[in-house]
């Protein structure tokens, strides 16, 4: 199992490694770059392009900051810092749903600046009813119809649908996954949970699959010894893959980590793709079915007759009793609106409840671990 | 470019006239406090309001409530209030503002000049989406209903046909559930007859940005900004459109009669962004002094709604909505800024980062050294807040903009 982690850790630290050896492999073979999050790789991968994900780096940001204000966030600043030193100039094209509104901007600079051969950027209305699935439908089509005279291929049903059966697969996995560590705290650490689901974006999902299938396989095998830390959920909703020293000083320091919504974690693999039926129809299912998401409007709260005012809040308080934990671990980027406002919310939420929670803002090559420690330390003093 | 044949009388008429304006409709929003003869919503500035006021509603804009707030220097005492409840610094102060007053409001504190107490709230999401999450906070604060109408951006291949329909089936929705809200048909007519009087108030709008066209400008940016308020918040009103009328005819005047609002003017400037409200005075004095005249902005297509249509009201609400100048990419703003400078005869740009505002502040750079390039027109970026006051640091905007003055005066040598 541990050779298997190491792998996935592997494919972490050198990101694209893998996406460039696949592409040279064959003649004619394309790579395209997704900016986190919720993009439709199934899509891509129907059309026989390899979806990799961009998640910028852990480098001082030197050449990203001069194209772009300073009150983006890091992951788009990075992203960009990225693009200008030519670490995506493998990719055959750049692909983003518009997540929120630096995404937006920022794509739109990005392209101006540094055309790719392929640019989709694609609109998910963020207020997700029956009156609005037909421009989600239709955002749907415009990706498939924009694939298919990109490649010169045709994207059939058929293959959509594979290729859902593929990534529903591998979702799958990593729920199982994240069953166990529920189940059995300390099998696996938050680090290397989030290089499982990373890795998962950056390199062919069929070998993902493999590696995985293997490591559930070995897991039960693995004997841990009984945690006597306190279980936690960890949230934040990054848009990036969260620190790996971050996540290995929270759980030295008498946290363990069963649960999370990390775009690299349970965001991720959530929720499947309906792989019968119509598949657009499917994709615009899994959109409105989607685990909250704090761009989104959920207009069943704001009618003036409901109780409910974070699904955000309630779906992490439902995750937290699901594993019987303590608390909550907050991370916040820097800079994130749509987190900023719904923190706010949630944070009455859990005063509600009388949940324990921490919030530790983050930025990447900044800040000082040992703030963080003491922070956590003292957290750990109150429960 | 000396002006000295041309005299100088820096006020306009109009603006006696538009401060009654505001004062009326301000006056009469909080008389409703006390009669609720009709409902209040609160509104973002790009949403389809002709559809409230065809439901007699009194609609109020939180983002102008910010820009006044800003102005009268008393936004940033509201921004505080949400500090104490949460709400990160860097999020966007006219939403931070509202909040701020609304939570004031709500705890009994001397907040001022508060909107009259909302009954309901609608929003639009193309300006951008932390707008949403703003209304979705008022709506929690006050306990009412909100209606968020999703606008998408016009990305590269969508049909600009395709996105006015998905507005306009988000405002049959809205009817649907007004009708519901206030137990009264929707009036048809009514509604042609408030997009007859936007209409006109819009197109006198139009007329009155491009005399600004005119060598030298009769009246400067800070002389009309306030003027985009009349057709923001009152332009379902004949007589808006007819302030419009006095207002271009008063303008024609000052190009017939010889008068500039500004002594000296040596050069014509674009800006770009929403305006500093809580350094109108530092900016305009500082220009003033360097020559440098604000002829024109971006700004005030925000505020155009001349897509109004009195034999089809719905299609203009949403062509309104869906083509505002909000949902255009960058591309097309840059393009935009372009034709402007060559439109407004300028002769450089200030660009206002705003701190608070993603949307508005990260294309910036590129729209700036875009029209530079095509034009070579010297351009700079200053840094501030738009209500507040903190955010901005005198000095540092100063050395600036005195060094696009020196940069002009080189180029012109």
């Amino acid at each position: 199992m541990e050779k298997i982690l190491d792998k996935f850790k592997e494919f972490c630290m050198q990101p694209y490694d893998r996406a460039v050896e696949w592409k040279d492999a064959e003649p004619n073979r394309k790579v395209i770059g997704c900016i986190p999050m919720y993009f439709p790789e199934e899509i891509l991968h129907a059309a026989g392009v390899l979806p990799v994900t961009l998640y910028g780096s852990d480098e001082p940001i030197t050449m990203g900051e001069h194209h772009l204000m300073n009150n983006a966030c890091h992951q788009v600043r990075s992203t960009f810092d990225s693009l200008l030193k030519g670490k995506y100039d493998f990719l055959d094209g750049v692909a983003a749903l518009h997540v929120c509104d630096q995404v937006r901007f920022f794509l739109e600079v990005w392209q101006l600046d540094h055309p790719f051969p392929f640019f989709h950027e694609m609109w998910r209305p963020y207020r997700l009813d029956n009156t609005n699935r037909p421009f989600l439908t239709s955002e749907l089509k415009r990706l498939i119809s924009h694939l298919e005279s990109f490649t010169g291929t045709e994207i059939t049903i058929e293959a959509i649908r594979n290729s859902i059966g593929i990534y529903n697969e591998s979702r799958y996995m990593m729920r199982k996954l994240n069953d166990i560590r529920r189940e059995r705290p300390g099998i696996i650490s938050a680090s290397d949970m989030v290089c499982t689901v990373t890795s998962s974006m950056l390199i062919p999902r069929e070998e993902h699959n493999q590696l995985l299938r293997e490591l559930l396989s070995r897991i039960d095998n693995v004997l841990t010894p009984e945690d006597q830390r306190f279980k936690m959920v960890i949230i934040g909703h990054l848009c990036d893959a969260p620190d790996e020293g971050l996540l290995n000083l929270i759980e030295n320091e008498g946290l363990s980590l069963i649960d999370d919504d990390f775009i690299t974690g349970g965001r991720y693999y959530a929720v499947d793709v309906n792989p019968d039926g119509d598949p657009i129809e499917s994709f615009a299912d899994y959109y409105m079915n989607m685990i909250p998401c704090t761009t989104y409007h959920y207009v069943d709260c704001w009618r003036g007759d409901s109780d409910k005012y974070s699904p955000y809040a309630d779906y992490t308080i439902d995750m937290l009793k699901k594993g019987q934990a303590a608390g909550i671990v907050i991370l916040r980027a820097m800079y994130c609106d749509p987190f900023d406002m719904e923190f706010v919310l949630l944070r009455e939420r859990l005063k509600e409840e009388n949940i324990p929670f921490l919030a530790l803002f983050i930025e990447k090559g900044s800040g000082s671990m040992e703030a963080v420690r003491t922070r956590v330390q003292a957290f750990v003093e109150t429960l | 470019m000396g002006e000295i044949e041309w005299k100088v009388s820096p006020r306009l008429d109009s603006q006696k006239r538009l401060g009654k304006l505001i004062n009326q409709h301000y006056n009469g929003a909080r008389e409703l406090e006390e009669t609720r003869a009709q409902p209040v919503a609160w509104v973002s500035t790009m949403s389809p309001s002709e559809i409230l006021w065809a439901m007699d509603f009194c609609v109020q804009y939180p983002e102008a409530y910010a820009a006044t707030c800003g102005a009268r220097h008393v936004a940033h005492a509201h921004c505080e209030i949400t500090e104490m409840h949460g709400y990160e610094r860097h999020l966007c102060t006219y939403c931070r503002n509202s909040l701020g007053s609304t939570l004031g409001v709500l705890e009994g504190q001397d907040i001022f000049e508060p909107l009259a107490r909302p009954d309901f709230l609608l929003v639009t999401n193309n300006t951008c989406i932390l707008i949403t999450k703003w209304f979705e906070h008022l709506s929690y604060y006050w306990k009412i209903p909100m209606v968020s109408i999703d606008c998408p951006v016009l990305l590269s291949g969508v049909d600009e046909r395709e996105i006015i329909d998905h507005v306009k089936d988000q405002c049959l929705d809205l009817i649907k559930l007004l009708e519901g809200f206030t137990g009264k048909k929707f009036d048809y007519d009514r509604f042609k007859e408030v997009a007859g009087n936007a209409k006109r108030s819009g197109d006198n709008y139009r007329e009155m940005i491009n005399t600004s066209k005119n060598v030298p400008v009769p009246a400067t940016f800070f002389d009309i900004m306030g003027h985009n308020f009349p057709n923001l918040v009152l332009r379902h009103k004949p007589e808006t459109a007819e302030h419009y009328e006095l207002m271009n005819a008063e303008l024609k005047q000052r190009i017939a009669d010889r008068i500039v609002s500004m002594p000296d003017i040596k050069y014509r400037l674009y800006w770009d962004g929403i305006p500093y409200w809580v350094a109108i005075r530092e900016l305009s004095e500082k220009l003033q002094s360097l020559g440098m005249c604000l002829v024109i902005s971006s700004y005030f297509e925000l505020f155009a709604f001349d897509r109004n249509d009195p034999f089809d009201p719905l299609e203009g609400v949403a062509a309104n909505t869906a083509l505002s100048y909000f949902s255009r990419s960058v591309d097309y703003k840059a393009k935009f800024t372009e034709q402007m400078f060559k439109d407004f005869k300028l002769d450089a740009g200030i660009f206002a980062y705003t701190i608070g505002c993603k949307s508005g502040s990260i294309g910036m750079h590129y729209i700036s050294d875009y029209v530079n390039k095509k034009l070579g027109a010297p351009m700079t970026i200053i840094e501030g807040d738009l209500v507040d006051e903190t955010f901005y640091n005198v000095e540092r905007n100063n050395m600036k903009l005195q060094a696009l003055a020196e940069m002009l005066e080189a180029k012109n040598k």
